[in-house]
C-alpha cells in the first residue's frame, strides 16, 4: 500500500470503511458508545486539531493523524508558511517485521500477499510483539486476551480486492497494489510534486533515490531524502516533512539488533565459565595428588 | 463597524423577523463583539441526523467544539478543552474550545476582531450529543430565496459555562 499524504483530506473514511469491515465493534475505543455514562463524561474530546483517537491501538487499527504548522510554534502569533499535514496510519507490514520475528507460536505470520496477519486462535497473548514492534502499532486486546492490528484485510486480498480504507479513500491518499508498482508511482508522484516546487516530498519506507527539501513549517530549510525503513515497508509513505512531525521514528530498530553483542556476551562469559571450573577441578585434582603423595 | 467598501452596511429588503425569539444582533458598538463562522465536518452527513447515530461517525467527533485562535483563548482565559459559552441575543450554545492557530484575529479599520469557528451538526438526540450551534445564530434572511444567514454572524464567548 502506499500511502500519499499531500492529497489526504483527514476525512477518517478509512478508518470508519476499516472498523466497518473488519467489524470492530464501535465504542470499543476510548468512549463507550454503548455506556451512557461514559457518553455523558465525554471522555473522547482529545482538543488535538480534529483527532480525536490519539493513536493506533487494538480497536483503532488505522489512524488519521493531523498535524497543525502554522508559524514558527505554537505561541507565536506568527503564521507564515501555515499548513495543516494529514496523514492515514496504520500497520506497515514491515520486510523485517520485529512482531512477527519474536512471535513464540507462529500467530503472526507472513501472508501470500507479503502483509502480517495473526492468527488470532493460536495467539497466547504474551505480548511480546507489542514490545518488538518499533512504530507502537501493535497493541494487547483487554476483550479477548490477544493482540491486534492492521492485517491489511486479509480476507478481502484472498478475494481479490484491494483493502477497505483503499476502496474508501476518495482522493486516492490510500493505494492498494503491487509494491514494485506502487513505488513507480511513489516515484513518479516525487518527481510530479518536485517539478511543481514541492520540494519537501520525499518517501518513508524505500529509497528510491529522491532527495528534496522542505519548503514550509517549522523545519523549513531541511534537507530530506528517501529512506528505506527496516528492510523497506510494504505499506509505505509520501511524506511532506521529517518522519518525527509524522510521528515516525527516523531510525527504527529491532529488537534483534541486540542479538549479535548479547551472543557475544553469552560466548564470553561461557567461555570464562568454563576455564574457572577447568581451573577449579584442577585445583582440587592437585590437592588430593598431594594429599596421596603424603 | 462601518463597511470601508460600501456605503450600504445592510441589504434593505433582506427578511428580518425581529420578534421574541428571535432577536437580531445589533453590530454597531455591540455587546457581541465577536465573528462566528458556523461549517460542517466530515464526519457528519446534512445536520447530523443521519450520521449522529452511527456510533462509529459518533466516536470520531464525540461533542460540539468551537475554534478559537490562542490570542483570542489568551485574553479570555480560555484552556484547550475548557467549556465556553457561545451567546448572541437569541440564545446560547455550550461548547468546548479547540484553540488552534487556524483561526487568526482580523485587524479591521484598526480594530482587533476575533474571529471563531463552530460546526453545526449537534443535537439532543443521537448518540453524539451536544447544543445546537444554530441556538445562537438569529434567522434572518436573504430577500431572494430566503437562505438564512446562519454561516456568519456575530455573538459573545464566555469562559465555562455559563
Amino acid at each position: 500500500m502506499f500511502v500519499d499524504t499531500t492529497v489526504c483530506t483527514g476525512c477518517k473514511a478509512c478508518q470508519v470503511a476499516c472498523k466497518q469491515w473488519n467489524e470492530i465493534e464501535p465504542g470499543s475505543g476510548p468512549i463507550g458508545m454503548t455506556d451512557e455514562k461514559a457518553v455523558r463524561d465525554r471522555t473522547a474530546f482529545t482538543g488535538d486539531s480534529y483527532d480525536n483517537t490519539g493513536h493506533l491501538n487494538s480497536y483503532d487499527w488505522r489512524h488519521v493523524k493531523f498535524i497543525e504548522q502554522i508559524g514558527p510554534d505554537k505561541t507565536t502569533s506568527d503564521r507564515t508558511g501555515a499548513r495543516w499535514l494529514m496523514m492515514s496510519d496504520s500497520c506497515k507490514h514491515c520486510e523485517q517485521a520485529g512482531c512477527l520475528e519474536v512471535c513464540p507460536t507462529g500467530a503472526l505470520y507472513r501472508t501470500q500477499f507479503g502483509s502480517v496477519d495473526i492468527r488470532q486462535d493460536v495467539c497466547i497473548g504474551c505480548r511480546y510483539c507489542v514490545g518488538a514492534c518499533p512504530f507502537g502499532v501493535i497493541e494487547f486486546n483487554k476483550n479477548t486476551g490477544r493482540v491486534n492490528k492492521c492485517i491489511l484485510c486479509q480476507d478481502r486480498l484472498e478475494q481479490g480486492m484491494s483493502t477497505a480504507c483503499a476502496k474508501a479513500c476518495p482522493t486516492s491518499s490510500l493505494t492498494y497494489g503491487k509494491v514494485d508498482d506502487l513505488k513507480r508511482m511513489a516515484a513518479d508522484r516525487v518527481r510530479a510534486l518536485h517539478a511543481r516546487g514541492q520540494t519537501d516530498a520525499y518517501v518513508y519506507g524505500w529509497d528510491l533515490g529522491n532527495t528534496g527539501k522542505i519548503t514550509a513549517g517549522p523545519n523549513a530549510g531541511t534537507a530530506v531524502k528517501d529512506m528505506e525503513v527496516v528492510g523497506g515497508l510494504n505499506v509505505f509513505y509520501l511524506l511532506m516533512d521529517k518522519p518525527e512531525v509524522y510521528g515516525l521514528p527516523q531510525a527504527p530498530s529491532l529488537p534483534q539488533r541486540n542479538f549479535a553483542p548479547s551472543a557475544g556476551v553469552a560466548l564470553i562469559s561461557a567461555a570464562v565459565l568454563g576455564v574457572t571450573g577447568l581451573a577449579a577441578f584442577r585445583r582440587r585434582r592437585m590437592a588430593e595428588v598431594a594429599v596421596t603423595a603424603e | 463597524m462601518k463597511n470601508l467598501l460600501y456605503k450600504q452596511d445592510q441589504n434593505p429588503i433582506s427578511k428580518i423577523w425581529n420578534v421574541e425569539g428571535n432577536k437580531y444582533n445589533e453590530y454597531a458598538g455591540s455587546e457581541f463583539p465577536t465573528v462566528i463562522t458556523t461549517y460542517r465536518l466530515t464526519e457528519h452527513h446534512l445536520s447530523g441526523v443521519m450520521s449522529r447515530y452511527l456510533p462509529w461517525l459518533a466516536e470520531l467527533m464525540p461533542e460540539l467544539f468551537v475554534e478559537v485562535s490562542p490570542e483570542f483563548a489568551k485574553e479570555k482565559g480560555i484552556t484547550n478543552g475548557e467549556y465556553v459559552t457561545v451567546s448572541s441575543s437569541r440564545g446560547k450554545t455550550h461548547a468546548r474550545a479547540l484553540v488552534t492557530k487556524r483561526l487568526r484575529p482580523f485587524n479591521l479599520d484598526g480594530k482587533i476582531v476575533h474571529h471563531v469557528g463552530m460546526p453545526w451538526h449537534w443535537g439532543y438526540m443521537g448518540i453524539s450529543t451536544s447544543d445546537i450551534a444554530n441556538n445562537t445564530s438569529a434567522f434572518v434572511a436573504d430577500p431572494n430565496v430566503s437562505i438564512h444567514e446562519a454561516k456568519a454572524f456575530t455573538c459573545k464567548i464566555e469562559k465555562g459555562k455559563v
